[in-house]
């Protein structure tokens, strides 16, 4: 099976909270990337398995009373959001 | 004595005097109840102090109103356990509340909504006003709760107020309750502390000494969230530099809870952080678990951990009085385990493998699972499972199974054909039937060869297919062990229901006896008495009247055992009553028995008695003449069998139908009804059948087409007789009568009456001829003339009396002893009785409203039910057909 092919179909959110957390949280997370931003806020980012799933981080997010600003799905970026090249090109020029 | 988990949850939290008062909050609160709104909704994020301000209203509200807390779990997602929990909330408000598990555990389970209809019937009977306090709803994500609760607030009786706290807007028709004005809600704007607040909290409740400028700066970083404020005034307590803290806070864009805990965990001493962390696994925490917990290597004080805490406010909240149990704040357990993971990470198992074995130890074994499962410890827990999981089955919690079942390995679970069988009955029992053979697959073994047949009945039954239940429940009865009292008792049960609805009722009856004596010896009240009123009906249809009243009596004594009040599965007992009362042309009684017995089945949500209940109080009221008010019941019967599988009881409705339509002269839609029904004149001949080709036959002959119906009746009447089903030989014997009769063929028309009443007679049967009119008296007045005459062999053997007595009962005008019971379709609740007191003794609503102290939006409510069943329209009616009725 193409490695490529499996990343292609993996689907990448990105949850913006209010407040720095730091990467020590990455595996609370369940691996997604942390980066805190010079404003305030933190991005979180990285492969969501699905609806469930992305409902329970929220649901983590909501728990620890960390303000939710926003949720987007940005499936096309794999490599930058993961922060890695990618051993193959992914369907020809990123957008 | 020790406090038990389910205390746990029913706790309300006490209020500790040092914290900040919310007048204002309070007022909101109460100014809600006072206006009659159903639902109070506190939707905020953690750390905003909703359980703080509920238990201090809660302390202000009880003198005056009795209040019922529910603290939600993870757990309680599974439908049974929400429902028993919050059926224990009520107890603790009103104590005649009863067991809703029961009538969750029937089979076929019936709709949720019949269940909530028994409990809100119970609620409704209750005096007082009172509240029931959901907390942590957002816990529950189950839509089929969702969808119990947004009914039980539909159907809120007016001295019941809901009150949900939650950290997200619940699924729940929220808008519409808000257009209604009975909604009281409170959010996150409300909540948060104001600069007065919080600087009452931060000076005067923690003792510091901050400035204005400091409170404002505190304020505005934490924007009024209590649980920061909180943190960051422990965090100030300790320190000598406030100044600096202050600075460092407000400077810094972390993420608040996540500084602030570090701070205070870094002022705790060692022994107490790493309390801290490994306890943060828990649910729950008492000293001895918490020690079991941390072990041995490296031992902490528990109890005085804990008692730390408390006392300062840290983290904690105590679950009872006896300062035994006490659990995180959710917020904190989550920042703390956060922790743990970062810092012990491989630690965690073993944690959770020591908690598994305290609350195995402890006896406490449904606990003890969560924890195996999530150390991965597949061994105990499996053992844990199959060891609680009978008990957890027959309290119906279904779903529980299947989630603890679900996170074990296919191939783990296939090594343990106890949990395979287990897995399989949960599957059944939550109406999941094609997944039961696949947990199947593969058990060979013979010990559990019996419980396998058991559950592939139970489905078959379930499916219809009732040749193939009868093979299955006889196959696993062979194979169970004799000491299986429960699980044998159930599938005796089945297999006797199987034989009563395929007609078999010399078998159904034989095998029902065997039943109640099981569930007898098992101690299983509520099974024994379900097995008991099917049998008193098998009873009734092979012809013996006394042997099932009899067997209803005994159930009737059996349901009052427990106490004073019959409790609601009697009310299966008095329906069967009712039909047998009925026979014997005892209306007055059967009447009664009626409604009691219908009353008792809406308490429990037994539909098929309740439908039952209200087809005898249709052919009561049509015996008595009074037509309207049996088409009425007739009505009600039909719309609640609506959607269910009781063909049995449907199938007696569908019959009643059928005779009201001819007598009211409404041919056409007999007819259509007849050709419905004969077209599958192949179908074999169970029970349900029976009654409706009887009740074709009839409407053939009221239409007169006796030719039609004698080539059915024949046909009934040698299956009916094969069978020893005597009961339905009776009647069919009796329409054969009446065909032939309309033939005029009046020797064979005799012949059969005399067969009919041959059989009749020593079981003292009454209606099933008295209810076809005229052409059956002049019948059987021939009859009576041939006895006298000593004419026909065959009259001779029939006790002359009876012939005479049935006569005698055609002339009677059932005159009712009591006119209320024949007035009064519906009868009075116990509140509405005492508002009518006050009505007939001249009291105004707002009168009313002050002497019950209730809303004078309730008295109105109850005045309008009390015109409504009394069919008035004025006080001044009212009083007299009060009066009239004798009802006071």
């Amino acid at each position: 099976m193409n490695h490529c092919e499996g990343l292609e179909e993996q689907v990448v959110y990105q949850v913006r909270v209010r407040g720095v957390i730091d990467s020590r949280w990455s595996d609370w997370f369940d691996g997604l990337s942390i980066r805190p931003q010079e404003n305030g806020d933190t991005l979180l980012t990285g492969p969501v398995r699905d609806q469930a799933a992305l409902h329970g981080l929220l649901a983590k997010i909501r728990d620890l009373g960390l303000p939710l600003l926003s949720v987007r799905r940005i499936w096309k970026d794999v490599g930058w959001a993961l922060g890695r090249e990618l051993p193959c090109r992914v369907g020809g020029a990123r957008n | 004595m020790s406090t038990s988990l389910l205390e746990t949850k029913l706790y309300a939290p006490s209020i500790r005097s040092e914290l900040v008062s919310r007048p204002h909050l309070i007022e909101r609160l109460q100014g809600g109840l006072r206006r009659g709104c159903k639902l109070v909704l506190i939707s905020a994020p953690a750390g905003y102090g909703k359980t703080t301000l509920l238990g201090a209203w809660v302390a202000h509200t009880e003198p005056h109103r009795s209040v019922a807390w529910l603290s939600l779990d993870e757990g309680d997602n599974d439908p049974a356990r929400f429902w028993a929990y919050v059926a224990g909330a009520l107890r603790t408000a009103r104590a005649e509340i009863g067991e809703i598990g029961q009538m969750l555990f029937q089979s076929p389970p019936p709709p949720i909504e019949a269940a909530l209809a028994g409990l809100l019937n119970q609620i409704a009977e209750a005096r007082d006003p009172f509240v029931l306090v959901l907390d942590d709803y957002h816990l529950i994500h189950t839509q089929v709760i969702h969808e119990g609760i947004a009914f039980l607030l539909e159907n809120l009786p007016p001295q019941m107020h809901l009150v949900i706290a939650t950290r997200a807007d619940p699924p729940l028709p929220i808008p519409r309750l808000r257009g209604r004005g009975q909604l009281t809600e409170l959010y996150q704007s409300d909540l948060r502390f104001t600069l007065e607040e919080a600087a009452t909290f931060l000076n005067e409740v923690m003792g510091l000494q901050l400035s204005g400028e400091d409170v404002a700066a505190l304020e505005r970083r934490t924007e009024g969230w209590i649980a920061g404020l909180q943190m960051a005034a422990v965090s100030m307590q300790r320190r000598d530099d406030v100044a600096g803290f202050i600075q460092a806070f407000t400077g810094t864009h972390r993420y608040i809870l996540d500084y602030l805990v570090e701070e205070v965990l870094q002022q705790q001493s060692p022994g107490v952080r790493r309390f801290l962390l490994q306890t943060s696994i828990l649910d729950r925490l008492c000293s001895a678990l918490c020690d079991a917990v941390i072990g041995s290597d490296e031992p902490v004080d528990s109890r005085s951990v804990l008692e730390h805490l408390e006392r300062n406010n840290l983290f904690v909240v105590p679950l009872d009085d006896r300062r035994q149990w006490y659990r995180y704040h959710r917020l904190f357990a989550d920042l703390l385990q956060q922790r743990l993971w970062r810092e012990q990470r491989d630690r965690v198992p073993e944690l959770h493998k020591r908690a598994g074995e305290w609350y195995e130890q402890s006896g406490m074994v449904a606990e003890a699972v969560g924890h195996a499962l999530t150390a991965g410890d597949l061994e105990r827990a499996a053992r844990l499972i199959e060891q609680t999981g009978w008990a957890t089955f027959t309290r119906g919690e279904m779903t529980t199974i299947l989630e603890w079942i679900g996170a074990l390995p296919d191939d783990f679970v296939r090594s343990r054909p106890q949990l395979g069988v287990l897995h399989a009955w949960a599957m059944a029992k939550s109406g999941r039937l094609e997944g039961v053979e696949s947990c199947l697959e593969g058990i060979h073994s013979d010990r559990l060869r019996g419980e396998v047949a058991a559950v592939r009945a139970y489905v078959a039954g379930v499916r219809g297919d009732l040749p193939r239940a009868v093979a299955l429940a006889q196959q696993a009865l062979e194979h169970l062990p004799e000491e299986d009292l429960f699980l044998r008792a159930i599938v005796t049960q089945n297999l006797g229901v199987a034989y009563h609805w395929s007609g078999d009722s010399a078998a159904a009856v034989r095998t029902l006896s065997k039943a109640v004596a099981l569930g007898r010896a098992a101690g299983q009240a509520f099974q024994t008495l379900t097995a008991m009123a099917i049998l008193g009906r098998a009873h009734e249809i092979q012809g013996s009247l006394r042997r099932a009243t009899e067997t209803y009596r005994e159930a009737l004594a059996l349901a009052s055992e427990a106490g004073n009040r019959p409790v609601p599965f009697a009310g299966m007992a008095y329906v069967g009553l009712a039909g047998t009362l009925y026979e014997w042309n005892d209306l007055e009684e059967a009447t009664r028995c009626a409604m009691e017995g219908i009353r008792l089945s809406a308490l429990g949500g037994f539909v098929a008695y309740h439908v039952f209940g209200h087809a005898l109080l249709a052919r009561a009221y049509e015996a008595r003449g009074d037509r309207d008010h049996a088409i009425e019941m007739l009505q009600k019967a039909e719309q609640l069998g609506q959607g269910g599988r009781y063909a049995l009881v449907m199938a007696l409705v569908a019959e009643l139908r059928a005779r009201l339509w001819v007598a009211q002269g409404d041919a056409a839609a007999a007819l259509q009804w007849v050709e419905e029904r004969s077209l599958r004149a192949d179908d074999p001949l169970d029970a349900a059948r029976e009654i409706e080709l009887t009740a074709v036959a009839w409407v053939l002959i009221a239409q007169g087409r006796p030719g039609e119906a004698l080539g059915l009746l024949a046909r009934l009447l040698e299956a009916a007789q094969v069978a020893g089903r005597t009961g339905s030989a009776i009647k069919i014997l009796a329409l054969q009568g009446l065909a032939f009769q309309a033939q005029h063929r009046v020797g064979e028309a005799l012949s059969a009456l005399e067969r009919a009443l041959t059989l009749a007679e020593p079981e003292g049967y009454v209606r099933t001829f008295v209810d076809e009119g005229e052409p059956m008296r002049g019948l059987l007045s021939q009859v009576l003339v041939a006895q006298q005459k000593g004419r026909q062999a065959l009259s001779r053997g029939i006790a002359p009396n009876y012939v005479a007595r049935l006569l005698a009962a055609f002339g009677e005008k059932a005159e009712p002893a009591s006119p209320a019971m024949e007035a009064l379709v519906e009868p009075l609740t116990e509140r509405e009785m005492d508002v009518l007191r006050l009505v007939v003794a001249g009291l105004s609503n707002a009168e009313i409203a002050e002497e019950l102290v209730i809303a004078v939006s309730t008295v109105k409510s109850h005045v309008n039910h009390i015109y409504g069943k009394l069919g008035v329209r004025s006080r001044t009616q009212a009083v007299a057909r009060a009066q009239e009725l004798a009802l006071l």
